[in-house]
């Protein structure tokens, strides 16, 4: 395949490195944590709310929500539908109540209401599972990276991670949030101009090029079936994503931290509804790009693998089978693009024409799908790895056909998706560690700078740790789907927490109990029957936390109930 | 925003005004996205035979 041009490669370079200087120009004047951590509570809500963004959209969404657009189409927008109507619900529960309360963590809110017991245990689950998945960020992009430009993985990691641990460990959350506004303004830049890109260069009009897509099924976005196993259908989105909404946005640290450090409720509110606005369009074109691609390659002839690693090795080791492969691979997309371009000839010509020339072009198209199929079962059986290669299309298709610069600005807002998430990982690994255990349990009291150094250690310390699970993130893949699948369990079970937390009547060993209950209720729907798709697991959590939660406190009591409203001012 | 036993009769207009706040808000969020959804609605609908 072919390398990028310099010219790119200096676009990526210089925008690292403007982030990171930028970052630690911004560490002048922290002086004590609530700065570090906080910001003092005195960030805009525009600059909130972009960190929100920013922090949510990893470089998963921009090299694998396109290429799942590419493969399977726009019907993973259904996963968000639930969002806006969470954030509603968000401004107006718990970011009143946390933001009032002045904690640092959403857990310090929890031990207020509560008792130590929970607030431990939340923030320990909260560690556990962000600390893993923080190396997975790092991890995804830098997986491909080292597949398409052939460096070791461990280069890859370093690029990204280096940069993001030094102005995340040093400029706190002020560097993280500043940064995450202007990758966040990268991104969209990027996106709009790939799309734009590629409406200039495919060769039929945008709506022939739109027909084609649909033609294949990748505009269907919305599928009305009730069905509880099928992760992508209006309701799961609607009613699963919005659980799942809730415990992100109202109770993972990662987000918390963002609104935390907003000037007032009305601003942290507003930061939010920023994400309410704009998640579903800016998904919907992330999705289009893949859909675009898609259709570009019906005029162009696209890789039969997309993984150059793989497609270098099943080469060397059975080059008759691949040739055979080639040759019939190569004849199926020469028929597609004859039928693709008939679609466009009979559009012009009227309906009637265009139907048996859109059938005609299905099964071209539906040749060429078994041809890779085939493929890719023979990498699996050659190299023994999963041979699933959709989060490759789109870096191919950057790398090869982008025009120079672009390629690199692509690039640069793949590595700042990721860098953003990354930052916001740390910052809020760190002030859970710091204010849940060290502060708590260790030492209380103690000068500012400090807690500061201490801030900086912890902030440095999960750098390494992400990178070092980044980097061996092939040899224990298993690990960590165990520890995000056991994250998975605790998601709804901790949103149920909260809940618990408004209700007056709640008490301290209802919640405790009620946790441990929700995380047995999500495993038992994981592993046993019902079986049921992984979105509707933050719904049985949530339920099952807070009725178990609340018969305990019914039937067992534990301590005087305290008031949602005095956790809040005390 | 803090809410205890001593809060002066003057929070009631406060909370009222929340609601009205919070139903416009609720109402232009979700207006846009009955928008945006009607939209790939009409994609969907418009280019799959």
């Amino acid at each position: 395949m072919r390398a990028m041009h310099p010219l790119n490669w200096l676009v990526v370079v210089g925008w690292l490195a403007y982030v990171a200087i930028d970052g630690l120009r911004r560490a002048r004047g922290t002086k004590h944590i609530e700065g570090y951590f906080l910001a003092n509570r005195n960030l805009p809500w525009w600059a909130v709310g972009l960190s929100v963004m920013a922090t949510q959209l990893s470089a998963v969404t921009m090299i694998g929500t396109t290429g799942q657009g590419a493969v399977d189409g726009m019907r993973f927008v259904q996963f968000y539908f639930g969002l806006p109507l969470a954030m509603v619900i968000l401004g107006v529960t718990l970011v009143p109540f946390l933001h009032g309360a002045r904690v640092f963590t959403a857990y310090e809110y929890l031990e207020r209401r509560f008792d130590a017991k929970t607030r431990s245990l939340t923030a320990f689950l909260f560690l556990l599972s962000r600390g893993m998945s923080c190396g997975t960020i790092l991890a995804a992009p830098a997986v491909v990276f080292s597949a398409i430009f052939g460096w070791p993985l461990g280069w890859c990691v370093l690029l990204m991670g280096v940069p993001t641990v030094l102005y995340t460990m040093i400029g706190g959350v002020q560097a993280v949030t500043w940064a995450d506004v202007k990758q966040m303004v990268l991104i969209v830049v990027a996106i709009t101009a790939v799309v734009t890109v590629l409406l200039l260069r495919i060769p039929v009009s945008p709506s022939d090029a739109l027909h084609l897509a649909g033609a294949t099924g990748r505009l269907r976005v919305f599928d009305f079936s009730f069905s509880l196993e099928n992760t992508y259908t209006f309701w799961s989105g609607l009613i699963g994503g919005t659980f799942l909404m809730l415990s992100y946005f109202g109770t993972d640290q990662s987000q918390v931290q963002r609104y935390l450090t907003a000037r007032s409720v009305p601003e942290a509110r507003s930061s939010l509804l920023i994400s309410a606005y704009w998640k579903i369009p800016l998904q919907a074109l992330v999705l289009l790009i893949g859909v675009l691609v898609f259709v570009f390659y019906q005029f162009e002839a696209p890789p039969m693998l997309y993984n150059p690693v793989q497609a270098k090795t099943v080469r060397e080791r059975q080059p008759a089978a691949v040739a055979a492969l080639q040759t019939r691979y190569d004849a199926a997309v020469a028929a597609r693009r004859a039928a693709a371009n008939a679609v466009s000839v009979a559009r012009r010509a009227g309906d009637d024409a265009a139907m048996p020339a859109t059938i005609e072009y299905r099964a071209r198209d539906s040749a060429v799908t078994r041809v890779r199929g085939e493929a890719l079962a023979l990498v699996e059986r050659t190299t023994g790895e999963p041979s699933k290669d959709v989060n490759y299309i789109i870096p191919r298709f950057v790398v090869e056909q982008l025009p120079i610069g672009l390629a690199g600005l692509f690039i640069a807002g793949v590595m700042a998706a990721a860098m953003s998430a990354i930052a916001a990982e740390l910052n809020s690994l760190a002030t859970s560690t710091v204010i849940d255990f060290y502060k708590r349990w260790w030492r209380r009291e103690g000068p500012d700078a400090h807690f500061l150094a201490v801030s900086r250690g912890a902030t440095a310390m999960w750098g390494v740790f992400a990178c070092i699970v980044a980097t061996y993130a092939a040899r224990i893949g298993s690990l960590i789907e165990v520890v995000n699948r056991f994250g998975s369990f605790f998601y709804g079970s901790i949103l149920g927490v909260f809940l618990l937390a408004m209700i007056p009547r709640a008490r301290a060993m209802g919640a405790f109990v009620g946790l441990i209950a929700g995380m047995a209720a999500v495993a038992a729907v994981n592993f046993g029957a019902p079986r049921v798709s992984f979105l509707w697991h933050n719904v049985v959590g949530a339920v099952t936390v807070v009725v178990a939660g609340m018969l305990v406190s019914a039937v067992m009591g534990g301590g005087a109930p305290r008031a949602a409203a005095e956790a809040r001012v005390s | 925003m803090s809410v205890d036993a001593g809060t002066p009769p003057v929070e009631a207009p406060d909370i009222e005004r929340d609601r009205r706040r919070f139903r416009r808000t609720l109402l232009k969020v979700m207006s846009v996205q009955v928008i945006a959804l009607v939209l790939l609605w009409l994609l969907q609908q418009r280019y799959t035979p």
